[in-house]
């Protein structure tokens, strides 16, 4: 077969054809510009905006994760200082206590001694008293009985004693 | 018993001997207190005389044909024509450590019936002071435990600082807080075994003060745990003139027995104004002519011999020291009356008390302004001076500014700022009194600024927690600075670590 | 009476004028007496009063009193005044007085001194000293 045959036989007629193509070649370029080109570019914006957010959602997780170890850290270090109050208030409340103790020991110490002074100063007070009531005694009995021993030799005697005093 | 027995049988033997020559004389004349005698020949001035009964008569005057006499003690029971013998000695008191916790009258007898004062020591009451030659110069502090003081007018021991305000202004509160601070230094060292450290005993002598408010102080001190360090000689209103009159001589003759053994001894004279008035009324009395206010002429020199004997010795004198807190009562506020003058003149120093800041609720009421202390720095511990060394230029310099209101520039606001906190810190409750490391520490932590964010009605509450803060949590911190003396760089970067951490958890 | 310092110093005065060689003569005190009687000044009994009193104690220091319970010995006595003449100049007189509270020995009192070798004072001195 020759080739306008076929060509014939399918109706195929080049002025139509070529006025086709030219005009589906135009529609191809309109559609291009005024279609294609926004739409991929709104595709290729999309792309990116997800490029990005799936970047971001990245860094979050990242920053969460450090976020959850400080967190745990600073649990950790308040958990520590705590201890060291309580450790610390412990120790305080058993100085307080030694204090206290110590304190409430002098003070019945004091008590006893102060006891034990009483004691020895009643005791004391009455030996003095005793004393002094032997020497008046003493003093009374001479007195009355000085007067009938002495002799005139003795009376003389002390005389004598205070003349020499005076001469001295 | 046996013991008994010997003794009286000593006594008997020892009355073998008859007296020698005796001097005599008789009653002429008699009242307020004072005796005219007739005879007593051989009286000397000052000497005791024996009238009989247990009643002692000092002499006082000497005239041509009789001596004039003044009586301590019963003088109801005598009357003319008694008769009164010389005993050759000059008024004595017993003094050494059987007289602490103890409290006596003029003639060292006890007045607390706890028995007879066992000692074999009498010191006579009238003494020349110490000359030059035995003197010297004072650098041991007396920690009085009130923060205004120890800070900006500090005391030495050897010296005499005179507190002196009107009535009710606090000035026996600040007496009895450093006996009860001295008493608190004393135990905390014979606690820790510490030989170096000097113990300051203290004798505190009431003047014809009221009974009930000699009790108060008794009692104040009993609580404290202060009496075993302390002798009250107590002379109150009721005594007689001639007793008031002595009773500060008696406490200086027992504070000079501290001073000549190698101790330290502290006396506090409560009040010099009712000595006065009393030696006006034995001269008075005496017909000795009368001068200005009706004193006698020699009001000085009572004051002067009688402080003089305060003290610091050399180390081949005794080696030791009395310090003297005589107290003066003005009249409303006239510290240039007649005798506040001659004390003022006479004292190293004066603690000026005023009845407003007492009602400002300033207290103690210490205008840091009039007050000064002529020792000064020399007796005050190295780290206290570091610390408070610009203070009292500060509330100068305060005072100065307080008067401006507002409109002022950032450097002049934050002065007085801290001025106004400085007078918060110093605000002390009384019988309360705070160690010297301590006082470093606070006085250290306002001067660094961290009480500048404190409102000016908390800064007290911060400061008592502060307190608590170092006693409680951080003794070894106070054990360094008492041990130390001074602040080293150390010490001063642990200061901060404590006051940082302090401050984060003061709400 | 109350004596005032001019009557007292008018009173030394005269007394001072009644001595001779240190010893009071008698004629002149009655002189002087008399002529302050006359001149009947205002302060005249005050005067007098003080120059008793002068009197009296200048008498009281030339007087020696002696006081026993017995008779004293006569050796004893001559002692005694010749002590008392030496320790006091040749014009003291003596008394001698009887005291049965001084149970023995002797009491010598002569102005202010007194020498006591009593068994009385002993005694009281033994009870004071309990």
């Amino acid at each position: 077969m020759r080739p306008e045959g076929i060509l014939a036989t399918f109706g195929v007629d080049w002025s139509h054809l070529l006025a086709q193509v030219v005009s589906f070649g135009i529609v191809c370029v309109i559609l291009y510009r005024f279609a294609y080109r926004p739409v991929l570019t709104m595709l290729e914006v999309r792309r990116q905006q997800i490029a990005l957010g799936l970047a971001n959602a990245e860094q979050i997780k990242a920053e969460l994760a450090r976020t959850e170890a400080q967190r745990q850290d600073v649990m950790v270090q308040a958990n520590a200082q705590a201890n060291i109050l309580i450790e610390e208030a412990r120790a305080a409340a058993a100085r307080v206590r030694e204090q206290q103790t110590q304190k409430a020991i002098a003070a019945a110490e004091q008590i006893t001694i102060n006891a034990r002074e009483a004691a020895a100063r009643e005791h004391d007070r009455m030996l003095a008293e005793l004393k002094r009531e032997v020497g008046r005694l003493v003093v009374q009995a001479t007195t009355a009985v000085t007067g009938k021993i002495l002799t005139s030799e003795d009376q003389r005697r002390l005389a004598e004693e205070t003349a020499r005093r005076v001469a001295a | 018993m046996s013991n008994l027995l010997m003794e009286i049988e000593a006594q008997i033997a020892g009355a073998r001997t008859a007296a020698a020559r005796q001097n005599v004389g008789s009653i002429r004349e008699l009242g307020d207190g004072v005796a005219k005698i007739e005879g007593l020949t051989d009286a000397m001035l000052n000497e005791m005389i024996d009238l009989g009964d247990g009643v002692t008569g000092l002499v006082l005057n000497l005239e041509e044909t009789e001596v004039g006499v003044i009586i301590l003690g019963d003088y109801t029971q005598l009357k003319e024509g008694d008769e009164a013998r010389t005993t050759g000695k000059l008024l004595q008191v017993p003094v050494g450590k059987s007289l602490l916790g103890r409290v006596v009258n003029v003639l060292g007898q006890p007045l607390d019936g706890k028995g007879p004062i066992k000692s074999d020591i009498s010191y006579p009451v009238e003494k020349i002071a110490p000359g030059i030659m035995r003197r010297r110069s004072v650098d041991q502090p007396v920690q009085t435990g009130i923060m205004a003081i120890d800070a900006m007018i500090p005391i030495g021991r050897g010296q005499r600082e005179l507190i002196i305000g009107d009535r009710a202004t606090g000035k026996t509160t600040i007496c009895i807080d450093t006996i009860i601070s001295q008493a608190e230094l004393n135990k905390a060292a014979e606690a820790a075994g510490d030989s170096s450290y000097r113990p300051l005993y203290c004798i505190y002598v009431a003047i014809g003060q009221k009974q009930s408010t000699v009790a108060r102080v008794i009692a104040v001190l009993e609580e404290a745990g202060a009496m075993p360090y302390s002798i009250i000689v107590s002379s109150a209103a009721s005594d007689s003139a001639a007793n008031q009159y002595l009773v500060p001589f008696a406490g200086a003759a027992m504070g000079e027995w501290f001073m000549d053994n190698g101790m330290d001894a502290l006396i506090v004279y409560d009040d010099l104004s009712k000595h006065a008035v009393a030696y006006r009324q034995v001269s008075l009395v005496l017909k000795r002519p009368s001068g200005r206010e009706a004193y006698p002429g020699d009001v000085f020199y009572l004051h002067s011999r009688l402080l003089e004997r305060a003290a610091r010795v050399g180390e081949k004198y005794g080696n030791g020291s009395l310090t003297a807190l005589p107290i003066i009562e003005t009249q409303a506020g006239d510290v240039s009356a007649y005798v506040p003058t001659n004390v003022i003149s006479i004292t190293d120093g004066q603690i000026y008390l005023e009845t407003d800041l007492f009602y400002q609720g300033v207290r103690p009421a210490i205008s840091v302004g009039l007050s000064v202390s002529r020792v000064g720095s020399a007796a005050q511990l190295k780290a206290m001076k570091q610390v408070a060394g610009q203070l009292k230029g500060e509330l100068a310099q305060f005072r100065e500014l307080a008067q401006f209101g507002s409109d002022l520039d950032a450097k002049t606001q934050a002065q007085i700022d801290r001025g106004k906190r400085i007078m918060e810190i110093f605000k002390q409750t009384q019988y309360r009194p705070i160690p010297v490391e301590v006082q470093v520490a606070v006085i250290w932590a306002v001067q660094n600024g961290y009480v500048d964010r404190v409102p000016v009605p908390r800064v007290r509450a911060f400061q008592s927690t502060f307190m608590d803060f170092l006693v409680t949590r951080h003794v070894e911190l106070l054990a360094t600075i008492k041990r130390e003396h001074t602040l080293s760089d150390a010490l001063k970067a642990e200061l901060k670590t404590v006051a940082d951490a302090f401050t984060q958890t003061w709400t | 009476m109350k004596v005032n310092k001019r009557a007292k110093r008018d009173a030394k005065q005269l007394f001072h004028l009644c001595l001779v060689n240190r010893l009071l003569a008698e004629n002149r005190v009655r002189h002087v007496v008399q002529r302050v009687v006359t001149a009947g000044r205002r302060d005249g009994p005050a005067i007098l009063s003080h120059f008793r009193r002068l009197l009296r104690l200048d008498r009281a220091r030339h007087t020696a009193i002696i006081e026993s319970v017995t008779v004293v010995p006569a050796d004893v006595q001559a002692a005694i005044e010749a002590g008392l003449m030496r320790r006091y100049g040749p014009h003291v007189t003596t008394t001698f007085a009887y005291r049965p509270a001084l149970i023995a020995g002797v009491r010598i009192q002569v102005g202010s001194d007194v020498y006591d070798g009593s068994v009385q004072a002993r005694l009281t001195a033994l009870e004071k000293s309990f």
